[in-house]
């Protein structure tokens, strides 16, 4: 019983005192005294809040189609003459809301992107730390591979993953996977980013003492690996897959864009530009307008973030 | 002396400009933009309008039409009727393919055998057929029954060259349904004003004038460039731009931005196209639905709740911008056996439709897949995506599986759908063709019910249709046909949306009458 208060203070002592120590720290220092990054901030918490409550952000239904009304077909936005308030953005050919589907696609978005970095952060990171620990053939290999790679645009790659994904799962269980489908072919067209500055930095910190001296004490590989060098690799990573979100953002968007992407069951910001693209002449530019909108803040928002925390974090610029 | 000289000069250059004048003028190319190319450039595999209206620039069948869509003569000078069954056609003398070999009767009758064969899409006309040589330049066409329509049905089967056939080995049509490739899917080789100058598939296709073309050319297009360009915006904006000249299927919400441009000139139409929605009505389970569910669409109650959930005004107000007219049969005005009594618009009723299904054993709705193509009618995957807004209104669970054209219609023939959206234009103004190849039992050999996609089997309903083909008092067939529409309304086979209105876009500069079946007749276009 006393002991468990103890620990629980003890928790809550060091969490206080990390905090304290965070609040000190150079990088909060610069963060609170940069008005973008905390605007930047500001934008995707908001978006990440709307992506993860949905239904709490959004104000109509979006996916129940019985609940939609063709009398509410193509409302332009409220400010407009013949809009309405309960579209703030308007509504689509079906009388759906436009805000309430672009929060719901941006789940979608999120969702994939983060999955695919994620994804492209474990596979770059890992190959990195053994190309740059083992050297010698594998590392040629690997980073022969990556070279190789490079000479691709991701775009080409990511859409040579997902044509190969697509004719693999059958076009009949394609829309089950889509989303799968699209982490894997935009993770795979990033990880090269990770390996490059991974190797590089194991490169330098494998030849350390304190390296030198875990390998004498007989410390496995892996343990070496992910204990000793990852967390002093880490940073430059860290800066790179915040750059890199923006642009897993901006590949998802496009690859649904050219309808490669997310199905239009489940709408991603990239399938609702593409929608609205077909309207874009005929007067309702609302249905392309407010996601590409929504899909130019939330990037700019994550670019600018990631520019703060490179330089935040790069002790060189000091 | 050196005034002389400049005088002969001056001459010179007039004379030259003269001369090259007019050939500068003479250049007249047409580009053509469409929502999605020819499927083939074999003219027996796909009976779909876009290849039809592409191939009939370099291939010529007997009989044509004229401007008033009266049959003229084109490969036939004239025909005749010998006997009830039998019909002779003196050939046009002098004729020659593009690749330089004469035309004659031996490819009259090489070309009407290879449309019977199992992979053309044309053979319900010919269909018990037999061709007779009688020489070089005349043919007799024999019908096991009298066939009022044969010369109508002859219109869809422009002529190849046997030898050209089979020197390159293409002796049966391309089999698109099996995704064959073959030498006639690339290369081209008729009478007609063009010939094939370039083809890639699905990008551009280029045909050029003959000049020793052997017809009357109405218009003075030089060359024609067709372009398929699948997205609707980038189309019109190609138009909008002037990298196209004419577009042949203006999506409907672009029309009063195009009007608005004062290079461009919108052409209006009534098609004789009604889109429709058709069911599986065979299987006793349902394919694309829930797993062991009986399937539903065989209950007329269920087909009718479909119909009165449909708000066609909604559809034609918003999808189609009003450029569609609101329909309950499947056939469009104008056609021989079509009932305006029928055209009685059902209005929406949702609550009966919920009774109509509760009644059926499904008050809480259930789920399926309904198949729609993408790219083959104006703006088909809105309608659908409307359609399926519409059924869930009235608890049932659709799925909306929209795919191209290339891969919708090998799906559909092989009947491995619940649901499909269809588009039918009856030919030769006649809702004859449509009852015999969507109607009657399946049978590929005579051509009947090839395009069955319900696979309805209805020996009374065969044998009404094969009763109305044979009447040949042109007034009791029409009532004949008017009284199975009417039963087809009347049974819910079908539910029917709207007759589409068919609109070109052009620039001044051009001309061309738009028919109500989407012909481009290339021959009528000018270029100024």
């Amino acid at each position: 019983m006393m002991s468990a208060i103890i620990a629980r203070e003890s928790v809550i002592g060091r969490l206080n005192g990390w905090l304290a120590r965070s609040w000190r720290s150079d990088f909060a220092h610069d963060f609170r005294r940069s008005p973008i990054a905390i605007a930047s901030m500001a934008i995707i918490l908001l978006y990440v809040a709307a992506a993860s409550f949905p239904s709490f952000f959004a104000p109509r239904p979006v996916f129940d189609l019985a609940t939609l009304d063709f009398a509410d077909a193509f409302k332009p936005p409220a400010w407009l003459a013949g809009g309405d308030w309960r579209f703030l953005f308007g509504a689509d050919d079906q009388g759906r809301d436009v805000l309430s589907a672009i929060i719901y696609g941006l789940r979608v978005s999120l969702f994939v992107s983060v999955a695919a970095v994620a994804l492209s952060v474990t596979i770059g990171v890992t190959l990195g730390l053994v190309a740059g620990f083992f050297g010698g053939l594998l590392d040629s290999v690997i980073m022969r591979i990556a070279d190789l790679q490079l000479t691709f645009p991701a775009m080409l790659v990511a859409v040579l993953v997902d044509g190969l994904l697509r004719a693999s799962v059958g076009q009949r269980f394609h829309e089950e996977f889509a989303v799968l489908i699209i982490i894997v072919a935009i993770a795979l067209s990033g990880w090269v980013q990770y390996a490059r500055t991974v190797r590089g930095l194991t490169m330098v910190v494998a030849t350390h003492n304190y390296v030198l001296a875990a390998r004498m004490l007989g410390r496995s590989v892996p343990f070496i690996l992910f204990r000793h060098i990852l967390p002093n690799v880490a940073t430059p990573v860290f800066v790179v897959a915040t750059i890199q979100l923006a642009v897993a953002i901006i590949l998802e968007a496009t690859l649904s864009f050219v309808g490669l992407g997310i199905p239009p069951t489940q709408p991603s910001l990239g399938t609702l530009i593409r929608v609205g693209n077909g309207y874009l002449l005929s007067g309702e530019w609302w249905l392309a307008i407010f996601p590409g909108l929504a899909l130019l803040v939330l990037v700019l928002a994550v670019n600018l973030l990631g520019d703060f925390l490179r330089d935040a974090l790069n002790p060189r610029l000091k | 002396m050196l005034n002389l000289n400049m005088q002969r000069l001056v001459i010179a250059f007039l004379a030259a400009g003269l001369l090259a004048a007019p050939l500068a003028a003479q250049a007249k190319p047409l580009r053509i933009g469409a929502q999605a190319d020819a499927g083939t450039m074999d003219p027996q595999a796909q009976n779909i309008q876009t290849t039809i209206t592409l191939l009939s620039m370099i291939y010529e069948p007997l009989v044509t039409r004229d401007k008033s869509l009266a049959k003229a003569p084109a490969l036939a000078e004239s025909w005749t009727a010998v006997d009830p069954l039998t019909w002779r056609f003196k050939l046009r003398p002098g004729v020659k393919f593009h690749d330089g070999s004469p035309f004659t009767a031996a490819d009259v009758a090489f070309t009407i055998a290879r449309a019977k064969a199992p992979t053309s899409q044309f053979a319900s006309y010919v269909a018990g057929t037999e061709v007779k040589v009688v020489d070089d330049l005349t043919v007799e066409v024999k019908t096991t029954v009298p066939d009022p329509l044969i010369i109508d049905k002859l219109l869809y089967v422009p002529i190849m060259s046997k030898v050209w056939s089979e020197k390159n080995n293409a002796l049966q049509p391309q089999n698109l349904r099996e995704k064959q490739e073959s030498f006639t899917a690339l290369n081209a080789n008729g009478t007609g004003p063009f010939k094939l100058t370039s083809r890639a598939p699905d990008s551009k296709t280029v045909l050029d004038r003959v000049p020793s073309y052997w017809g009357k050319m109405d218009g003075n297009v030089t060359q024609v460039i067709w372009t398929p360009i699948g997205s609707d915006p980038t189309r019109v904006a190609a138009l909008l731009s002037g990298e196209l000249d004419l577009l042949v299927d203006v999506p409907a919400q672009d029309v009063a931005r195009i009007q608005q441009n004062a290079d461009i000139k919108i052409e209006k139409v009534d098609e004789f196209r009604t889109i429709f929605f058709g069911f599986d009505l065979k299987n006793d389970s349902l394919k694309y639905g829930e797993p062991g569910n009986k399937n539903p669409f065989k209950d007329i109650r269920v087909r009718q709740a479909i119909n009165l959930s449909v708000d066609r005004d909604s559809i034609v107000r918003t999808v189609m911008r009003g450029l569609a007219s609101p329909t309950t049969q499947i056939l469009a005005p104008k056609n021989v056996g079509y009932d305006p009594a029928l055209d009685k618009v059902v209005t929406t009723n949702r609550d009966q439709a919920k009774k109509l299904l509760a009644e059926a054993g499904y008050p809480n709705g259930f789920a399926f897949t309904f198949d729609c193509p993408n790219d083959r009618y104006i703006n088909d995957e809105q309608v659908c995506k409307t359609m399926a807004t519409m059924l869930s209104q009235i608890g049932l669970k659709p799925t909306l599986n929209a795919m191209p054209r290339a891969r919708y219609f090998p799906k559909i023939w092989d009947r491995d759908t619940s649901m499909y959206m269809m588009g039918f234009n009856s030919p030769y103004f006649d809702g004859m063709y449509a009852l015999e190849t969507m109607l009657m039992s399946r049978d590929d050999k005579k051509g009947e019910g090839i395009y069955n996609y319900s696979n309805i089997a209805d020996t009374e309903l065969d044998q009404a249709i094969a009763a109305a083909r044979a009447e040949l008092d042109p007034r009791k067939r029409h009532d004949m046909q008017a009284a199975i529409y009417k039963k087809i309304t009347d049974d819910a086979l079908f539910v029917s949306l709207y007759n589409q209105v068919l609109v070109y876009a052009m620039r001044k500069n051009v001309s061309t009458p738009v028919r109500p079946d989407n012909w481009l007749e290339i021959r009528w276009v000018s270029v100024n």
